[in-house]
C-alpha cells in the first residue's frame, strides 16, 4: 500500500488538529483539589469534633464503639503519629491534629489495588468504587498515613441516621475520605470544611494560582505528612 | 500392629478436632466478618493467613516447578520418579492457597475481580493472574495421573501434545509470582524493619522458593516412603541435597552482602526481638547448609530429613518475619493471631496432608515398585551406608 498525496495531507491535518485539541485541553486544565489545615486555628476549640460528626453524617460512617474496628475518614491524632516525628520546640506537637486522606499526587494505594477499585481522578481526588473492592487490604498496607479503614464487621447496624443520598457499605471492603466529591458536583464545599466553626479547614483549587488556598500556601509556612516518601500529599498543615 | 492402630486413632482424633475448630471458625468468619475471626486491625491489616497460608503456602509448593524445571528443562531424567509427587504437592498447595485466600479476602465472592478488572500497575494483580494460571497449569500436569487411573488414553494423548509448552509456562509463571510475592512488600519501606526491607526482596523470595522447593521434595519423599512402605530414592535426594547446600550458601551470602551494602549490619547489634528472629533465620539456614556439604550426612536418610525440616522452618521464619513480625514495630501495634486464625491455618495444613495421602493411595502418583533384583542391590547399598553411619558416628 502506498501513501497518496491526498491521504498524506489528510493524515497530517488530522494529527495537527489532534495536537491542538490536546494543548487546548491542558489549557483549560481541571481543578486540582486540596486542603489546608490551620492547626492553631483548629486548636482554638480543643474538644470540638464537629467536622468528624458532619463527615460521619454525610457518608453513613458507622459509630463502632470498639476502637480496633472503627471506621474513620477524618480523625484526631497526635502530631507525633501524624508526622512520625517529635518536635520539642513547637507547641503544636503536644496537641492532637485533624488527619484525613492526603489525596496524594502519587498515591501508593492506587498503584497497588489489583482491581482499580481505588483510582486518582483528573481533579486529584483519590476515589473508591466499593463494588470493585475485593477486600485484599493491600492499599491499607501500602498507605503510609493510616488513611484507610476496613469494614471488619457489618457497618449498617452502627449507622446513627442513614443519609439516603449516599451509599452504605458492606462488611469486607475498604473505605476512606472521598473529599466529598458528591458535594463538589453540587457546588458545595466538603462537609468537614463547612462544619468547622473556626474555619480551620480551607478547601480549594491548587491548580488555580489565584485561589484562596494558593494565597494561604504562599503567605504561610505549611508542611505535609512524610514528604520523604515521595507521595506528594495535597493536604497541607500550617503549624 | 496395635501400637500402629493407636497412633492412627490419635492422629485421626487430632484431625477431627482441628476440622471441627476450623468449621466453627469458618462460621465466625462468614457470620461476623474478619473482625469476628481475626485479631487484625487497620494498622495491622495482614496477619497469619497472609503470612503463613499464602506466603508460605505458595513457597512450600515450589517443589513442583523446581522439579519440572530439573526434569523437563534441564533434562535430568533420573529425577523423574519424584516428579509426580512434587507436582501433586504443588497442585494441592495452590488449591489450599486459594482456599485460604477465600478466608482472608474481605469479599471472597469477588475473588474473580482481578481477572476482569485490570490494574496492570499492581503487583497483586500480577500475583492474582499468575496464581490463577499456574493453578490451571498444575491441574493439567496432575490430570494425567487421573486419566491413567481410569485408562482414558485418548485425552492422555492430547495432554501429551501440549505438555512441553505447559511445563515451560509453569516454570515461567512460578518464577514470576514467587518473586512478585517479595515485590508486594516493596511498597512498605517505612513499615518493614530494616533487616528485611530491601529492594532485593523479589530476588531473595525467588532464591528461597527454590531452596524450600528442594527441601520440600526431600521432606515429602521421606514421609511417603514411610507412609506407603516404599523405598526411599536416597541417591536422588542426596544429589538434590548437594544443590540445596550450594543454594543455601548463595542465599546467605547475598543476604549479608545486601545488609552490608544497605548499611544495615549495625541493626544486628541491637538487642531487639527482630535481631533474634533474624538470627534464628540465619541459624536455620546455616546449620543445614554446613551439614549438607558433608557427603556422609547426605547419604543418611534421617539426617537428610532433619536438614530438609530445618530449611522448611527457616523459610517459614523468613516469610513470617517479612509479613508479620517485621511489620509490628512499624505499625505501632502488637499482633497475636486469634485462635480462629490458628485453627483455620492448622486445618488447611492437615487437609493438605490428608488429601495427599488419599490421592497417593488411589492414583498412580509414585512409580511402580522396582523389580526385586534391583531392590536387593539397593538394600546391600543401604547396608553399606549403615556401616558408614556408624563410622561417622565414631568420628
Amino acid at each position: 500500500m502506498s501513501l497518496t498525496r491526498q491521504s498524506f495531507l489528510r493524515l497530517s491535518g488530522l494529527s495537527f488538529v489532534a495536537a491542538c485539541a490536546r494543548k487546548l485541553r491542558s489549557a483549560v486544565a481541571p481543578a486540582r483539589w486540596g486542603m489546608v489545615v490551620d492547626v492553631a486555628q483548629c486548636l482554638k476549640q480543643p474538644n470540638c469534633t464537629k467536622c468528624i460528626a458532619a463527615c460521619n453524617q454525610a457518608h453513613n460512617i458507622p459509630s463502632i464503639p470498639d476502637p480496633r474496628r472503627e471506621v474513620r475518614w477524618i480523625w484526631k491524632d497526635s502530631f507525633q503519629h501524624g508526622f512520625g516525628i517529635e518536635d520539642d520546640y513547637a507547641q503544636i506537637s503536644a496537641a492532637p491534629l485533624m488527619l484525613l486522606c492526603n489525596h496524594c499526587d502519587n498515591p501508593p494505594c492506587v498503584r497497588v489495588c489489583p482491581t482499580q477499585a481505588t483510582w486518582k481522578r483528573e481533579d486529584g481526588i483519590v476515589a473508591m468504587d466499593w463494588h470493585r473492592c475485593i477486600g485484599c487490604r493491600y492499599c491499607m498496607a501500602a498507605c503510609p498515613y493510616g488513611s484507610r479503614s476496613f469494614n471488619w464487621m457489618d457497618p449498617r447496624p452502627y449507622i446513627r441516621t442513614v443519609n439516603p443520598e449516599f451509599p452504605t457499605r458492606t462488611k469486607g471492603v475498604v473505605e476512606k475520605c472521598n473529599l466529598c466529591s458528591e458535594r463538589l458536583v453540587a457546588g458545595q464545599p466538603p462537609a468537614c470544611v463547612e462544619a468547622c466553626p473556626e474555619k480551620a479547614l480551607v478547601f480549594g483549587n491548587l491548580a488555580d494560582p489565584h485561589s484562596a488556598i494558593r494565597e494561604l500556601l504562599r503567605t504561610r509556612r505549611a508542611v505535609r505528612r512524610k514528604p520523604e516518601l515521595g507521595t506528594r500529599p495535597q493536604v497541607f498543615y500550617i503549624v | 500392629m496395635n501400637r500402629l492402630l493407636a497412633r492412627f486413632t490419635v492422629w485421626r482424633g487430632i484431625f477431627a478436632v482441628l476440622m471441627l475448630a476450623a468449621a466453627y471458625s469458618t462460621y465466625l468468619r462468614v457470620r461476623y466478618g474478619l473482625g469476628g475471626a481475626t485479631n487484625l486491625n487497620d494498622q495491622f491489616p495482614w496477619g497469619l493467613w497472609i503470612g503463613f497460608d499464602i506466603l508460605c503456602g505458595v513457597g512450600l509448593a515450589a517443589g513442583g516447578f523446581t522439579l519440572v524445571a530439573v526434569v523437563h528443562i534441564f533434562n535430568v531424567e533420573r529425577y523423574r520418579p519424584i516428579l509426580r509427587p512434587a507436582i501433586l504437592t504443588a497442585f494441592l498447595g495452590y488449591l489450599l492457597v486459594v482456599l485460604a485466600l477465600l478466608f482472608d479476602l474481605g469479599r471472597p465472592d469477588r475473588i474473580w475481580h482481578p481477572i476482569v478488572m485490570w490494574n496492570p500497575h499492581s503487583v497483586m494483580f500480577e500475583v492474582a493472574w499468575c496464581v490463577t494460571l499456574y493453578t490451571t497449569v498444575l491441574f493439567l500436569e496432575f490430570l494425567p495421573m487421573v486419566l491413567e487411573r481410569f485408562g482414558l488414553h485418548k485425552p492422555l494423548g492430547w495432554l501429551k501434545l501440549i505438555s512441553v509448552p505447559l511445563m515451560i509456562a509453569g516454570v515461567i509463571l512460578s518464577t514470576l509470582h514467587q518473586s512478585s510475592l517479595g515485590t508486594v512488600y516493596l511498597i512498605v519501606p517505612e513499615k518493614l524493619y530494616g533487616l528485611w526491607y530491601t529492594p532485593l526482596l523479589p530476588v531473595f523470595f525467588y532464591i528461597s522458593a527454590i531452596t524450600v522447593g528442594l527441601a520440600m521434595t526431600i521432606f515429602e519423599s521421606w514421609h511417603s516412603s514411610r507412609a506407603f512402605g516404599r523405598q526411599l530414592e536416597l541417591p536422588l535426594l542426596a544429589g538434590m541435597a548437594r544443590v540445596l547446600a550450594v543454594l543455601l550458601l548463595v542465599s546467605l551470602f547475598v543476604r549479608f552482602l545486601d545488609l552490608l551494602h544497605r548499611g544495615a549490619l549495625p541493626l544486628l547489634l541491637r538487642n531487639r526481638t527482630e535481631t533474634w528472629l533474624f538470627g534464628l533465620e540465619v541459624l536455620l539456614t546455616a546449620v543445614p547448609m554446613a551439614l549438607l556439604f558433608r557427603a556422609g550426612v547426605r547419604r543418611r536418610a534421617a539426617a537428610l530429613y532433619a536438614c530438609a525440616v530445618m530449611v522448611v522452618f527457616s523459610f517459614i521464619t523468613n516469610r513470617l518475619n517479612v509479613s508479620v513480625t517485621g511489620m509490628e514495630a512499624g505499625s505501632g501495634t502488637h499482633y497475636i493471631p486469634k485462635w480462629t486464625e490458628i485453627a483455620v491455618t492448622l486445618a488447611i495444613v492437615a487437609a493438605g496432608f490428608a488429601i495427599f495421602r488419599v490421592l497417593a493411595q488411589h492414583f498412580p502418583v509414585f512409580e511402580a515398585e522396582q523389580p526385586a533384583a534391583e531392590r536387593v542391590e539397593e538394600s546391600v547399598e543401604e547396608f553399606a551406608l549403615v556401616g558408614n553411619r556408624t563410622r561417622t558416628g565414631v568420628d
